[in-house]
């Protein structure tokens, strides 16, 4: 696999890495995907994919009682009135 | 009388008569974990826990009879406890602090269990050995230079060392029964759908599900009577009616199923003559063992291990340096944090995992992975049908062979991920599968047998490890 295809990876997964990192990652995901290529030999004409959740089995779309704000900011690094605070993104 | 050899069952007996307090049990173990932290299975003993304990004996004496009175417990380190730390083996949940308890949690308190600590784990679950925890390697149990398996290493390594009677475990791929198999014990991992995730960090939701570990086979149904059935917090989980699994029927009339594929995966392996001796064991004790097929079941490996990145890839996307304590300090930009934060936060596996999930899901791959292996996943449902249409019961061995030495791995990842080989199926397929110990290695440590079951048919497996128990 090429480099720049593991950095294209990388920033998908919002992850950064040093060269050398990167130069490891690519001598391990030439392993990884030959064990992934082994499911080409599947002969799977006509198999639907499976879903995990049948959509009728879903309880009924409700509103109904949540953790309140302050539990769920219990962990945040800053947080303030409740709301997660992140730096400005909009110019 | 030795406290920390009882099993749970046992305990619970001795307290409700009286034989026994709750706080005298809980001190016990606490002793026994505190002899035994070099091999760091415990990362936190909870400081509550006697103070628990006294409160459980007052309960006890106003007539509280729950199914796990006064039972000393040990959860993984990735099952929400509310007010306890939660770190999921990882640096970047070392503080963070559960606010609510899981469903699991809910019911081991609902029935009188003490909680007395979490147990070291793979970081997110990821690995087989324990050595990927961002606190240290845990060690076997046994032979304190090799592994412990994983990644519910720590409740594995605690349950044979006597620190709990029981643990909880989790399960993606193996994480419970390959550990079982190294440390000598039982290991369920139950059906997909039995037992809720609510409040157990998620790996990979459509095959995770909680497991347990036991010395005794009463103790395991026991526990599981205690955690299974439907939760209006979780949507996978089964609305399927509850057995009373400590209950055993009788397993003389059962038929055994051992797959022709995996008599050839065997091959040279130093499980193959352990799992020949199982059959032939089971034969001496009157069972019906017949061939059966799963023609895929080599597949399996490449199939989990496109499903479970995938699924953790998206999974983890929520660890971003915004909701979950960990944050960089350095980072300015929204991307920034993500990404700084992510890769401070994160070990090396975890990372290896999150990039190949999304290799597969990413475009132009999505269907040549992805969604093949979704349809290999039905294959092997079909075929497991199959199979069971002329059996009760599959069995195959656990894992290749004895506990591997610490740090003795090669570096190539796959060579790690083969150990998954003989578990993964059960979690692709969503059917209960059991480790029991059957025999020992060539170096005198533990092997373990899987007893792989219809889905919801954990009573059938629980009824036939019991036989096996009574006829050794």
């Amino acid at each position: 696999m090429e480099l720049s295809e593991i950095k294209h990876l990388a920033e998908l997964s919002k992850l950064e890495f040093s060269q050398t990192e990167l130069e490891a990652f690519a001598s391990d995901f030439a392993s990884l995907v030959s064990l992934a290529d082994n499911i080409k030999n599947a002969d799977v004409k006509g198999k639907r994919v499976l879903q995990s959740i049948k959509l009728g089995d879903l309880r009924k779309d409700e509103t109904k009682k949540s953790l309140p704000c302050k539990v769920i900011l219990a962990n945040a690094p800053l947080a303030k009135k409740d709301s997660f605070v992140v730096p400005r993104v909009v110019e | 009388m030795e406290i920390t050899k009882l099993s749970a069952v046992e305990i619970r007996k001795k307290i409700l008569s009286g034989e026994l307090s709750c706080k005298q049990t809980v001190e016990s173990f606490l002793k026994q974990i505190e002899k035994n932290t070099a091999y760091n299975a415990v990362l936190e003993i909870f400081d509550d826990a006697l103070a628990k304990a006294e409160e459980m004996d007052k309960k006890i004496a106003a007539g509280f009879k729950g199914k796990l009175a006064g039972v000393p417990v040990i959860i993984k380190d990735n099952i929400l406890y509310e007010g306890k730390i939660c770190s999921c083996g990882s640096k970047f949940l070392k503080n963070y602090r559960a606010q609510y308890n899981a469903t699991v949690t809910d019911r081991l308190l609902a029935e009188g269990a003490v909680i007395l600590g979490r147990a070291n784990m793979d970081e997110f679950a990821m690995g087989s050995s324990t050595e990927n925890s961002a606190f240290g390697i845990t060690h076997n149990p046994i032979d304190f230079d090799r592994v412990p398996g994983g990644s519910s290493g720590g409740s594995a390594c605690a349950v044979a060392l006597d620190m709990c009677p029981i643990a909880l475990g989790t399960e993606t791929g193996g994480s419970v029964r390959q550990p079982a198999s190294y440390c000598g014990i039982y290991g369920l991992k139950p059906s997909y759908g039995r037992i809720s995730r609510y409040g157990v960090v998620a790996f990979a939701s459509s095959l995770d599900q909680v497991g347990i570990f036991s010395k005794s086979i009463e103790d395991n149904a026991l526990m599981l009577e205690v955690l299974a059935g439907e939760d209006e917090n979780d949507e996978t989980c089964s609305k399927q009616k509850v057995d009373d699994y400590s209950n055993f029927s009788d397993a003389k009339n059962l038929k055994i199923g051992v797959p022709a594929e995996i008599l050839k995966m065997t091959k040279g392996l130093e499980c193959e003559a352990n799992f020949a001796n199982f059959v032939d064991f089971l034969k001496a004790c009157g069972l019906q063992v017949v061939p059966v097929s799963i023609k895929d079941i080599e597949l399996a490996l490449a199939t989990y291990y496109i499903l479970a990145p995938a699924e953790a890839a998206s999974n983890l996307a929520r660890f971003d340096g915004v909701k979950y304590t960990t944050r960089n300090a350095d980072a300015k930009t929204l991307q920034q944090i993500y990404k700084k934060s992510r890769s401070e936060g994160f070990g090396k596996e975890v990372k290896r995992r999150i990039m190949l999930g999304n290799y597969v899901l990413s475009s132009g791959y999505y269907d040549a992975y992805y969604n093949k292996a979704k349809a290999v996943q039905g294959l092997l449902i079909d075929e497991c049908n199959k199979a069971f249409e002329s059996c009760d019961v599959m069995i195959m061995p656990t894992t290749l062979g004895e506990a591997f030495k610490i740090g003795s791995k090669p570096s190539d990842p796959v060579e790690t991920y083969k150990e998954d080989v003989f578990t993964v199926t059960a979690n692709i397929v969503g059917c209960p599968s059991l480790s029991i110990p059957f025999g020992k290695g060539k170096n005198l440590l533990p092997l373990g047998i899987q007893l792989f079951g219809k889905k919801f048919d954990e009573k059938t497996i629980f009824s036939l490890a019991k036989f096996i128990e009574e006829k050794r």
